[in-house]
C-alpha cells in the first residue's frame, strides 16, 4: 500500500482482468492492458466489440463488474465521488460526437472546466482558452456556437476543451468517424502534434486502420470482449492472429 | 422463456422502487448542492427568469378564468340560499389553498418540467452529461441545482400571483352578476383568509415545485435511446408530475385540516 503512494505508478493506465456485462451480454471478458506514460495506444476492432465500453471504464463513466482499472495509480472503483471528480480532471476524453454543450459558445465550452472551479481569474481563463484554441488551429472562433462548426472543427474544439484542464491522459473515442479523408488526416495530425507538444498519454479507439498506423506506438485488437493482439504497428501488421489478418485484409479491400 | 404475470409485476414493482429511490437521492443531492447557490448565481437567475417568463401569461389566463368559473358556480348556488355574501370567502379560500397551487404546479410541470426533461434528456443522448463528468463537473451541481432552486422559488411566487389574479376574476363575476362592489368583495375575501390558509398554499407550492424539479431532472438524466427516448422521457415526466402533484395535494390538505 505504502509502495503505491510513494512511488509513481509504472503505467498511467492499467486494467487487470476487467469484466463488464450488460444484462446477459458480457461485453468485456477479462481485459488486461498496460499503457505506459507518454505513449499512444490505439485500440481497433469491429463495432460493438467493447472498445468504447473499455474507454468509458478509464474515465469511470462505467464501473467494472470485476477486475481492476488503475488510472494514475488509483483504482477508480474504490475512489469516493469527490476524489473521482478530481481524478477525472487529469483524464480528458474527446467523444465520438464531440459532446460540446450546444447552448454555450466555443469560448464558454473550452472554459467550462476552468470557470466551474473558480481557480483562475476570468483574464487568465480567457488567455488559456485562446492558447488552446490556437494549439488546435481554431483561433478566433471564440464567439461561435457549436451548430455553426463543421464536424472536424467541433472535434478540434472538443480537444481544446480537454486540453484546457491540462490532463495527463487523453482518450479519443472514434476521433475520425464521420469525417472525410482530409479532415481525418487533420485529426490524426492533431493527435500526433499533441503527443509532441503536450506529451500526454493517449488512448485512441477507432476502427480506422489508417489512423491507427499513423498515430500509434502500440496497437491492440479488440475481439469478442478481449484484447487478442497487442504490439507495435509493425508487429501488429505481421500478427499471425486470424482476426487481425482478417481485419487488416477487410480494411485493405475496402480502401481499394 | 416468457415471464409470468407475477414475474412481470415483480419486475415493475422493483423498477418503480428503484426509480423512487433514485429520485430521493437526487432530491437530497440537489438540496445539499443548494449550499453552493451563490457560487454561480447567474445560472439560477437565468432559470428563474425563464420559468417566470414562460408561465406568467398562461398562469394569468388560467387563474382569471378559474376564478371567474368558481365565482359563477358558487354564486348561483349561494343565491338559492340567499347567502351571496359568502361568495368572496368561498372563492378566495378555494383559490389560495387549492386551485392556485395545483393548477400552477400542473402548468409548471407541463411547461417547464417538460422543457427540463427535454433539455437534459437531449444532453444525455448527445453525451454532453458524460462530457461534464469527464471535466470533473457534477451534473447535479451544474444542471440540477439551478433548476431545483428555480422551481422551488418561482412556484410560490407564481402561486401568490395566480391567487391574486384568480380573486380578481371572482371579483369581476361578483360585481357583474351578484351586485357586489369591488371594495366589499376584496374586503370580505382578505378578511376570510388567515395566515394558515396562505401558508397551506405556499407549502403546497414549495412541495410541488420540488416534485416538478426532481421528476423532470431525473427523467432527463435517465433518458436512453436517442430522439425517441427524449420524447418518451418528456411524456413520462409530465404524467409522473401530474400524478404526484394530485396525490400529494390530497395528503397535504388532509394534514393541514
Amino acid at each position: 500500500m505504502n509502495e503505491q503512494t510513494t512511488q509513481p505508478p509504472a503505467y498511467d493506465i492499467e486494467s487487470r482482468e476487467l469484466r463488464k456485462s450488460f444484462g446477459d451480454h458480457e461485453v468485456l471478458r477479462g481485459v488486461n492492458l498496460q499503457v505506459p506514460k507518454g505513449s499512444t495506444c490505439v485500440l481497433v476492432g469491429p463495432s460493438g466489440c467493447g472498445k468504447s465500453v473499455f474507454l468509458k471504464h478509464i474515465v469511470a463513466l462505467l464501473t467494472p463488474d470485476s477486475g481492476e482499472m488503475m488510472v494514475l495509480g488509483k483504482n477508480i472503483a474504490e475512489l469516493p465521488p469527490q476524489e473521482l471528480l478530481a481524478l477525472r480532471r487529469h483524464v480528458g476524453m474527446v467523444f465520438q460526437s464531440s459532446a460540446l454543450l450546444n447552448s454555450l459558445t466555443v469560448e464558454e465550452n473550452v472554459a467550462l472546466g476552468l470557470t466551474e472551479f473558480k481557480e483562475k481569474s476570468p483574464e487568465e481563463i480567457h488567455e488559456i482558452v485562446n492558447e488552446k484554441l490556437a494549439l488546435v488551429e481554431m483561433a478566433d472562433t471564440n464567439h461561435l456556437l457549436p451548430e455553426e462548426l463543421s464536424g472536424g472543427m467541433r472535434k478540434r474544439v472538443a480537444v481544446a476543451r480537454t486540453l484546457a484542464l491540462g490532463p495527463e491522459i487523453i482518450l479519443f473515442d472514434e476521433p475520425t468517424v464521420g469525417l472525410d479523408p482530409l479532415l481525418s488526416t487533420n485529426v490524426d495530425k492533431l493527435i500526433l502534434d499533441l503527443k509532441e507538444k503536450v506529451g500526454c498519454t493517449n488512448v485512441v479507439v477507432t476502427h480506422d486502420l489508417i489512423t491507427a498506423f499513423r498515430v500509434a506506438d502500440r496497437i491492440g485488437m479488440f475481439h469478442d470482449g478481449l484484447i487478442t493482439a497487442l504490439g507495435t504497428p509493425e508487429e501488429f501488421a505481421h500478427s499471425k492472429e486470424p482476426v487481425v489478418q482478417e481485419f487488416i485484409a477487410r480494411n485493405r479491400d475496402w480502401k481499394i | 422463456m416468457t415471464p409470468t404475470l407475477i414475474e412481470n409485476l415483480g419486475q415493475r414493482l422493483f423498477g418503480a422502487c428503484e426509480e423512487a429511490g433514485n429520485m430521493v437521492v437526487l432530491f437530497v443531492e440537489s438540496l445539499r448542492e443548494c449550499g453552493r447557490v451563490m457560487e454561480h448565481p447567474h445560472r439560477i437567475f437565468v432559470q428563474m427568469k425563464n420559468m417566470g417568463n414562460d408561465t406568467l401569461f398562461i398562469a394569468s389566463a388560467i387563474s382569471l378564468f378559474i376564478g371567474m368559473t368558481l365565482a359563477l358556480y358558487s354564486g348561483h348556488a349561494l343565491v338559492q340560499f340567499q347567502y351571496t355574501e359568502a361568495l368572496p370567502s368561498l372563492v378566495a379560500n378555494s383559490i389560495v389553498k387549492e386551485m392556485a397551487p395545483v393548477i400552477t404546479a400542473l402548468l409548471l410541470a407541463g411547461r417547464i418540467g417538460a422543457a427540463i426533461a427535454a433539455e437534459i434528456g437531449t444532453m444525455r443522448v448527445n453525451e454532453e452529461i458524460d462530457a461534464l463528468y469527464t471535466l470533473g463537473i457534477s451534473p447535479i451541481r451544474y444542471l440540477a441545482m439551478p433548476r431545483f432552486v428555480g422551481c422551488i422559488t418561482m412556484l410560490p411566487v407564481l402561486v401568490i400571483y395566480a391567487s391574486l389574479v384568480g380573486m380578481f376574476g371572482g371579483a369581476l363575476i361578483a360585481s357583474a352578476y351578484f351586485n357586489m362592489t369591488w371594495g366589499a368583495y376584496f374586503k370580505a375575501a382578505f378578511k376570510s383568509l388567515d395566515m394558515s390558509d396562505v401558508s397551506e398554499g405556499l407549502l403546497k407550492a414549495l412541495l410541488f415545485g420540488a416534485i416538478v424539479a426532481v421528476v423532470s431532472i431525473h427523467r432527463g438524466l435517465s433518458t436512453r435511446g436517442g430522439a425517441e427516448g427524449v420524447g418518451r422521457a418528456i411524456t413520462r415526466c409530465v404524467v409522473t408530475c401530474f400524478i404526484w402533484i394530485i396525490v400529494c395535494d390530497y395528503f397535504v390538505t388532509r394534514f393541514m385540516m
